[in-house]
């Protein structure tokens, strides 16, 4: 079920009782972790319960692996072990994710031999080898999230978790089972193992996380969605029947709808997140911070730092720092950032778009880095005389729209797509677009501006203030206006029930 | 001092709740005091208004008529004791729930029902069941939970252990939206407590599910409220919809349109439903856009009904013969009167087969009986978009209709003696 849907209110609401039961009795903590730990599987099997396999596999796998991995000094065995694990894991993520992906390019280049060569060996019928299987939610996420686990235990940064019920529930906690926040061991477990405590102000602060989630999600998100369909066609469908749909949108369309885009991601992401965190202050736990005010970051890499912050942290735990991160050099750093930015393209879905998407990231990232280090110092003599504020504005917005440009590729059904898209914002100079439903760019521009203003505003405080929970420390009057408004908007122009966008990672 | 900053804390959080929930609460007390329906987009009104009208129990019609959006242009004319109960398309099982509550409201029972909707409505069974997209192929109308638990898990792992993957059925967005518009319709018009009866196994929950919201007014007529915000509906234009003045020639004039008051219009569309027993011709409301729009895709939409005219489905009467055995329970005649089609299906094969087989099929029933317009066939020209009758094609229906077939069914409801 998805967080945006009545069927999760009442799962919630549900939920909510029962547990609120057992923690105000003072009821034994195994009962309260057994409880969350079955509604989880519920929440999960909703969808299809045969994918409730997945999980216990994965549970197994890692209890039991860390557990090994604990008991034996050798450090050849561990590294035995630690592999078993993170080819289970991965085996998993490959055959539900990548395998048709992988077929498919590999049918290709075989066609492509055949054409040169007509030797019969290269001729293969692609339907035998693709399998025809869905995607299961978050399979992405709970899989680093058990991976991640077993690495810490094998790395000694924390002790195995004795109790399966605890692991299982460190590995499948509903609120953010789906999508995130991907949650470290150390973080989550020991939540787990202790105490709640729920106070009136867990509510409280629960309710604000809620409000301002599902504000992102079904008053922003699923409304810029609509505006963003216009360059971008509303399905994959639409654009298979008739690929030149996707043409003649003018460069500022193209712009403005990749802008849009990746704000609508954010606020859907983000708003997931947000929806998450709430439900588990609900719980008496806290979640990770997955999100914080990227549209405000004045550099590439300051972005990365605040866009997806819990799987950043996995690249640069598991894969930047073990590959040497900057410390063998500027040339090996460089490296390190694309194998890791290819890495999270990859993450993000299998298909091209979303590889080209993570390897642009990764070039910006090295050339803000770059200059930086060689340029900065000598170029600030030139930037001085303008006013900080109107550099910082400069900053935000040129680091907004090369990651809008990059988006562009995300957003696209496939590689063709993103080159109709990237070759019309260099050679189609319009301010309308004929013969499509997209208004002019001055009234585009105004419709995309008029959803995400008062995300603008409300995200500023929180990035002036550098706190989650800011409106907390504003006068009474603005946290009951800003309450009141975030709830009724929800009511009463929210959409509800569209899927979100990171459940296809 | 370090506690008393504590309660201080605690007692903030605890105003700062109290004083959100009340808020929400006296906003859904006044709406609920408030007649919020009147600023509705006008298909909700037009329903909800209906409901409540039901829900008085003054009513004391003879004939009622039931049908779709198509057979919301018969317009009883001077016969006064016959009311059009037509909605825009819903699922089919809202006929006998509508005459249930209908009867139950203390309305007077009505002597016949004059069906008057699609050949799809009387001819689908039950089809499709009430349930969400993603559980379709596992569900049938009326199926149990037990049943359906037993889809979802043995047989969904037989399948598996046979390699075979399920993938759900693609259904076009615009069969979804019509679906997802036909639910909003089905629970505007009846009470999450109403439906409750209706309803087992997982179309129950599914239901329950999408009804339970609209308990809460506040949702329920959200549209409404944004409208109450916006001072354009207070604003009124000269609007003449109704009267001699708008014939079908000044139909798209400014002061023959809906106006952009969304209160005025509501008002206009309530006093016409009382003026004409429910006879509402929606072709009237279309705008020059839109006409224009149904014109370019006319070609295609005639390519397509040639195509459906040749189709033979099975026809599956059963849950109208439950329905009428159940008005035979209730000495009600049923009466089906099929609307002129568009002459694009004169020479297929669908109408006539349909025609013959229902006729067959209605025969076995005491209470039952067929009319037919004189002139089953209109032309194409008659239609604004090739299924709904646009304001001539109304008119030349309603002559046929107050003069010819109304006269014939009132004559045979009131000579019928039910033994």
């Amino acid at each position: 079920m998805i967080f945006n849907s009545n069927v999760y209110l009442y799962f919630f609401i549900f939920v909510l009782f029962i547990y609120w039961v057992l923690v105000f009795s003072n009821s034994k903590l195994r009962y309260q972790n057994l409880f969350l730990l079955i509604a989880s599987y519920f929440f999960y099997g909703w969808w299809d319960w045969l994918y409730l396999g997945l999980i216990f596999i994965s549970t197994f796998l890692d209890f039991f692996v860390a557990q090994l991995i604990d008991k034996t000094e050798s450090e050849r065995k561990r590294k035995i072990f630690l592999t078993i694990s993170i080819i289970g894991n991965l085996s998993i993520l490959f055959t539900f994710k990548y395998y048709n992906f992988f077929i498919n390019n590999f049918i290709e280049i075989l066609n492509t031999l055949y054409n040169l060569t007509r030797l019969e060996i290269f001729l293969l019928d692609k339907n035998k080898l693709l399998i025809n299987v869905l995607l299961p939610v978050g399979i992405s996420f709970y899989t680093f999230q058990t991976m991640s686990y077993t690495i810490d235990v094998y790395r000694k940064i924390i002790k195995p978790e004795k109790n399966l019920i605890n692991f299982a529930l460190f590995v499948c906690f509903f609120p953010q089972l789906v999508a995130g926040p991907i949650e470290r061991a150390q973080d989550l477990l020991p939540q787990i193992r202790q105490k709640r405590i729920l106070t009136i102000e867990h509510i409280v602060k629960g309710i604000w996380y809620l409000l301002y989630g599902y504000y992102l999600k079904v008053g922003v998100a699923d409304h810029l969605s609509e505006h963003v369909s216009k360059v971008f066609l509303e399905d994959i469908n639409i654009y298979l029947k008739n690929p030149s749909l996707a043409m003649g949108n003018g460069s500022g369309h193209i712009l403005l709808g990749g802008m849009a885009f990746a704000f609508q991601v954010y606020c859907d992401f983000a708003g997931y997140s947000n929806i998450a965190k709430g439900s588990a202050k609900f719980l008496g736990f806290e979640l990770s911070e997955n999100f914080h005010c990227p549209e405000y970051s004045k550099n590439p890499v300051e972005l990365y730092n605040r866009w997806h912050i819990t799987l950043n942290r996995w690249f640069t735990d598991y894969v930047y720092i073990p590959l040497g991160g900057n410390r063998l050099g500027e040339l090996y750093q460089y490296r390190n950032i694309l194998i890791v930015f290819f890495i999270s393209g990859v993450w993000h879905g299998a298909n091209w778009t979303f590889i080209n998407w993570g390897l642009m990231n990764g070039v910006y990232a090295i050339f803000y880095l770059s200059y930086r280090k060689h340029l900065k110092d000598k170029v600030s003599n030139y930037f001085n005389p303008i006013p900080s504020s109107i550099r910082v504005f400069l900053s935000i917005f040129f680091t907004y729209l090369l990651f809008s440009f990059a988006a562009i590729s995300f957003r696209a059904y496939n590689f063709d797509h993103s080159m109709i898209l990237y070759k019309d914002i260099f050679t189609n100079w319009s301010w309308y677009v004929s013969g499509k439903l997209t208004p002019d760019l001055f009234t585009y521009a105004i419709n995309i501006f008029r959803i995400i203003f008062p995300v603008l505003v409300l995200d500023y405080f929180r990035w002036k203030k550098n706190d989650a929970e800011w409106i907390f420390k504003t006068p009474f009057w603005v946290q009951l206006l800003v309450f009141l408004s975030l709830y009724f908007v929800i009511i009463l122009n929210g959409v509800f029930g569209k899927d979100v966008i990171y459940f296809a990672f | 001092m370090e506690c008393l900053e504590k309660m201080s804390y605690t007692s903030h959080f605890k105003k700062l709740l109290i004083l959100f929930i009340s808020i929400i609460l006296f906003v859904e007390i006044l709406i609920r005091f408030f007649p919020i329906y009147y600023f509705s987009e006008p298909e909700k009104f037009l329903i909800y208004h209906t409901r409540k009208k039901i829900e008085e129990g003054k009513n004391n019609y003879d004939i009622l008529i039931f049908g779709d959006s198509i057979s919301m242009s018969l317009d009883p004319g001077k016969y006064k004791n016959v009311y059009n109960y037509s909605f825009p398309g819903m699922n089919v099982r809202y006929y006998p729930y509508l005459l249930e509550k209908y009867l139950k409201a203390n309305n007077k029972k009505p002597k016949a029902i004059l069906f008057a909707g699609s050949f799809v409505l009387v001819s689908s069974g039950k089809q499709p069941p009430l349930v969400s997209r993603e559980l379709i192929d596992y569900v049938y109308p009326d199926i149990s939970l037990k049943d359906y638990l037993y889809n979802r898990s043995i047989i969904r792992l037989k399948s598996i252990l046979k390699g075979e993957i399920h993938k759900p059925k693609e259904i076009p967005n615009i069969d979804r939206l019509l679906e997802a518009l036909g639910m909003q319709r089905f629970l505007t018009l009846f009470s999450a407590w109403e439906l409750h009866k209706e309803f087992v196994g997982p179309e129950w929950f599914y239901v329950m599910s999408q009804s339970i919201p609209l308990l809460y007014r506040t949702y329920m007529f959200r549209d409404a409220i944004q409208n109450l915000l916006n001072i354009k509906n207070y604003q009124f234009e000269e609007n003449y919809y109704g009267t001699s003045y708008c014939s079908c020639d000044k139909l798209l004039e400014k002061v023959c349109l809906p106006p952009s008051s969304q209160l005025q219009d509501n008002m206009i569309i309530k006093k016409f439903l009382e003026n004409n027993n429910g006879f509402y011709n929606i072709s009237d409301r279309l705008t020059p856009k839109l006409l224009q729009k149904y014109e370019l895709e006319k070609e295609n939409t005639i390519k397509r009904l040639k195509e459906h005219a040749e189709i033979h489905p099975n026809f599956d009467f059963s849950y109208t013969e439950e329905f009428i055995k159940n008005l035979n329970k209730q000495k009600i005649l049923y009466i089906y009167l099929p609307m002129p089609y568009p002459d694009i299906y004169n020479n297929g094969k669908l109408i006539p087969t349909f025609q013959r087989e229902f006729e067959k099929f209605l025969s076995q029933f005491p209470n039952a009986k067929m009319f037919y317009f004189p002139t089953m066939y209109y032309d194409a020209k008659y239609y604004s978009d090739m299924v709904h009758l646009n304001c001539e094609g109304a008119q030349i229906l309603n002559n046929e209709f107050q003069n010819i077939v109304l006269p014939k069914i009132v004559e045979y409801v009131e000579s019928y003696q039910f033994k």
